[in-house]
């Protein structure tokens, strides 16, 4: 009896122990690890390692959500007209519909000037905005890309607070045309409108939009970039688009990692970032709740000694809490040790972080077929993508945990879509196919 | 032939007062274009100064960061990630690169050597004078655009973005105050535009550093229709009104004449009635006055002065006929120094019998002229049965024949109290009697003067009326 009251007594203790770290994590709605691919590497033999630093958001009250600061950037020029320019005014007035009196929107839309139909104001009056957009947006003209998101960039400005999701989603089916219009000059107003917390996601709508240019724009503000082939599909789209901002629960991300004597910074895979000698910045403009954002550096740590167990990295992040409104802040130690057992180093590799790396580095690869395509190689650029594809596939054999499988079954998947592509699509359409997927994959966002 | 010349002078009057009316019309109109004119390079101004005061916040702002980075490379560093109006930053110290950003861009990277191995390029770009030499200013190379600024004898320069300065150009273009018809362009690229596109443009160029940089400006047109319009029927109704005046005069004028005409044929067909019985008067009273003659005793002078009256009706009578048709000339030599001797000779016991003296002050001997006797007969007649009628209280009356070169003039002059000026005119037309007190109580058919005007004419002559002080002289000029 005594013993059962122990065991019961220490069950009960357990349990409000393990509760209790429940509840600790669960206040903890960003999770932060930082991990090598190979934490014990051999002596005297450095080799390339990769170290992943991953956020990731927690949903944790649906009904609550931060607001949105919302601009919708459509393009109006001459080739929009048609069902095109219907389905976007269609999309706008479901955007309209989604949000709520907490949420800002504007609407620019363009063709040989930028006019702004809805200033940034309340959701409040829908039925207004909704006939503004009606009577606003008819088809006509050229393509003035650079004023109509600089116009929208102005409307999410004018509202720009901490507290909000800022955002923009710009719309095209052409080429920019009127105006700044190169991709290095649409690239800088991006990085204009990211150093003011604004992401921008481009919809590039049929097959003639500068895949590139609207890429660029996503990645340089870190929002996202979506290949709308059928204009019908554009709900769609804006319900996913939605979806993901709906869930933002952090902001202006900064991981700074400061590496340690001796330890040299190779490249980072995917995401862009600033290596300046030993220290590695980069940023991120959201986190999603849905979603595990990561940083890869490739680095190559000094030689060490057996037994050596020392510092590699220091981490440090740096973000907006957007559910408590403030300002976190986290430091992180990465650790590296030295042995001369082959063993140790094989059974230590953490297989996440080197799949990860191998969809990376396939990614990379996957740009070299895109080049071999754009010079009129089809065949060959089909035949690299399905054998980076089987590269992925037989890496996978030897990899045994099974969200990495998931997640390189992922790549495959994309990889099959573009051979795919390349085979059976026409150069414009497949080449939109391409850049979104390699889009995707060079966001280093892992969906959960 | 008369006709023709009234209506090609008053076309011709009325083309002159369209004209006149048709350039204040366009003078309005270029006015007009010229105010809108002015308007427009007042609103381009406003733009270009804007902006370009866009560009001197800037200059400021960059100082102050200037300032702040001084020899601190890691705060130029931290600029670099925060600023968005930065592009690139350099620090240059005499030929010494202390700091450079974005190795990647060879462009920059040789355009900040250059500025290093001859720090005086930034200068060169500028207006300055020898001795003063700036420690601040633009510099626009390729498509980089510095500012400079020397901070303790380092050159700190900014390279600033482009993109971000074309971003706040159109986001401070797309305020109210701004929203005209314009085009901005940096080159050939459109950095914004506005409104419609209109016939009338005007550019302007901006300044250094952004010389690049033009605005075009657009404006309508001013709605000169209804100018013109408005015009056209000013011109028009005022056409319209004077011809409407000259058509009224014409009618008023020919209805006179009319009238006049009739008055005349009336009075002739009158005048040829009382022909017969007043030559049987006539007839009659003469047979009586030499009947009675015999008579023991005299019969009062009764017959004398109905003979008289006769004679004088007749004689107003002949003058209505004259009037009334021309009469056939008889041209031939005529001796006028006879003439004027037998004038002389008949009218002197008649005026005298007025107690008026009749002198002969200047006659040309032999003068001959090819005319019609009779005519000059006549209108001499008038004359001085004229001033024996109205200038009998001058007493005297002078009648001379003078001779210049061809001309020839008969003069008679009286002493009487003459016509003013301004009537002299009118006592030719017929039927035309002066008011006053000379013709009062005198009985005139008032067609004499207008009947020796025609005769004058009709010989090739001319009359002529002045005024002396006292009284007046009417001559007759006869081309010899």
């Amino acid at each position: 009896m005594k013993f059962i009251k122990i065991f019961a007594m220490l069950g009960l203790s357990i349990c409000s122990l393990l509760s209790y770290a429940e509840q600790n994590s669960g206040v903890k709605q960003i999770q932060v690890r930082s991990e090598l691919s190979s934490p014990v590497i051999m002596e005297g033999h450095p080799e390339k390692n990769y170290l992943k630093v991953s956020l990731s958001g927690q949903k944790i009250d649906t009904n609550k959500r931060v607001p949105i600061n919302l601009a919708i950037v459509i393009d109006k020029s001459g080739s929009m007209g048609g069902e095109r320019i219907e389905r976007a005014r269609e999309a706008a007035i479901f955007a309209v519909n989604l949000l709520n009196e907490e949420d800002t929107l504007s609407i620019v839309a363009y063709d040989n000037e930028a006019k702004v139909i809805v200033p940034a104001t309340k959701v409040k009056n829908k039925q207004k905005i909704i006939q503004l957009i009606n009577k606003n947006v008819f088809a006509g003209g050229g393509t003035a890309l650079f004023a109509g998101l600089s116009k929208g960039i102005k409307q999410v400005e004018n509202q720009l607070t901490k507290d909000k999701v800022n955002r923009i989603i710009l719309l095209s089916d052409g080429q920019a045309n009127v105006g700044p219009s190169s991709v290095n000059e649409l690239s800088e107003l991006a990085i204009i409108a990211a150093k003011k917390n604004i992401a921008i996601t481009t919809m590039g709508i049929g097959s003639d939009y500068n895949e590139l240019l609207m890429s660029s724009i996503a990645s340089y503000s870190d929002g996202n970039h979506v290949f709308v082939n059928n204009s019908a599909d554009l709900e769609n789209v804006f319900v996913h688009e939605f979806t993901d901002v709906m869930s933002t629960i952090a902001q202006d991300v900064v991981i700074t990692i400061q590496l340690k004597d001796g330890v040299k910074p190779v490249r980072l895979l995917g995401r862009d970032g600033v290596i300046k000698e030993n220290q590695i910045t980069v940023k991120m403009n959201q986190l999603f709740s849905n979603q595990e954002k990561y940083v890869l550096l490739e680095v190559i740590p000094d030689e060490g000694k057996v037994g050596q167990n020392k510092t590699l990295a220091q981490v440090d992040l740096k973000y907006d809490n957007l559910l408590v409104n403030k300002i976190e802040h986290q430091t992180q130690s990465v650790n590296i040790a030295y042995t001369n057992n082959q063993k140790l180093v094989e059974d230590s590799i953490i297989q996440d972080v080197l799949a990860e790396s191998e969809i990376q580095k396939v990614t990379i690869a996957n740009e070299k077929a895109l080049e071999l395509y754009d010079q009129g190689m089809q065949e060959q650029a089909e035949m690299m993508l399905i054998e980076n594809s089987s590269r992925l596939a037989s890496f996978s054999d030897i990899i045994v945990s099974p969200s990495s499988k998931a997640r390189l079954n992922g790549q495959i998947e994309k990889n099959n879509i573009m051979a795919d592509a390349v085979k059976n699509q026409n150069r414009n359409v497949s080449r939109k196919i391409i850049t979104q997927q390699q889009f995707d994959s060079k966001s280093n966002v892992i969906k959960k | 032939m008369k006709k023709l010349t009234t209506i090609l002078s008053l076309l011709i009057l009325m083309t002159f007062i369209s004209y006149l009316g048709w350039r204040s019309v366009e003078h309005e109109v270029l006015l007009r274009e010229n105010n809108e004119t002015l308007l427009a390079k007042s609103h381009m101004n406003n733009i270009k100064l804007s902006i370009e005061s866009l560009l001197n916040q800037r200059v400021s702002y960059l100082s102050r960061l200037a300032l702040q980075i001084d020899n601190n490379y890691a705060k130029a560093e931290y600029l670099l990630g925060t600023e968005a109006d930065i592009k690139n930053i350099f620090i240059i110290n005499k030929n010494r690169i202390l700091f450079l950003s974005d190795f990647d861009d060879s462009q920059w990277h040789k355009l900040v050597e250059s500025i290093a191995l001859d720090n005086s390029v930034l200068l060169h770009q500028q207006d300055h004078t020898e001795q003063f030499q700036p420690s601040s200013g633009w510099y626009q190379m390729y498509n980089h655009l510095i500012y400079w600024t020397i901070q303790s004898d380092n050159i700190i320069g900014f390279e600033l973005s482009n993109i971000k300065f074309s971003f706040d150009t159109i986001n401070l273009l797309d305020k109210q105050v701004f929203a005209d018809n314009f085009r901005l362009s940096d080159g050939d690229k459109q950095i914004y535009s506005n409104g419609e596109k209109f016939d009338n443009e005007i550019s302007i160029v901006f300044d250094y550093p952004l010389q690049n940089w033009h605005l075009t400006y657009y404006y309508p047109s001013p709605n000169l229709v209804n100018l013109y319009l408005l015009g056209a029927g000013v011109i028009g109704l005022f056409l319209i009104v004077l011809l409407g005046l000259i058509c009224y005069a014409y009618r008023e004028y020919s209805r006179t004449l009319r009238l006049a005409k009739q008055q005349v044929s009336f009075v002739g067909q009158v005048s040829h009635e009382f022909k017969t019985p007043l030559t049987n008067i006539t007839l009659y009273s003469e047979m009586l006055s030499e009947y009675l003659e015999d008579e023991p005793t005299p019969v009062p002078e009764y017959l004398h002065i109905i003979r008289a009256e006769s004679k004088r009706l007749t004689r107003l009578v002949q003058n209505v006929l004259t009037f009334n048709k021309p009469s056939r000339l008889n041209i031939k030599q005529v001796n006028l120094t006879i003439l004027i001797k037998q004038i002389y000779q008949t009218f002197k016991p008649i005026l005298e019998a007025k107690s008026l003296q009749l002198n002969i002050t200047t006659l040309e001997n032999d003068c001959i002229v090819d005319t019609d006797e009779d005519s000059v007969m006549q209108i001499l007649n008038n004359f001085l049965s004229n001033a024996e009628k109205y200038a009998f209280n001058g007493k005297r009356i002078d009648l001379s024949l003078t001779r210049k070169g061809k001309l020839v003039t008969i003069t008679v002059r009286d002493y009487g109290d003459g016509i003013a000026s301004h009537l002299l005119k009118q006592i030719f037309e017929p039927f035309y009697r002066v008011n006053s007190s000379i013709t009062e109580g005198v009985s005139g058919t008032g067609i004499g003067l207008t009947i020796a005007k025609q005769l004058a004419s009709q010989i090739h002559g001319e009359i002529k009326v002045m005024n002396h002080n006292p009284g007046m002289a009417f001559s007759l000029i006869l081309m010899e």
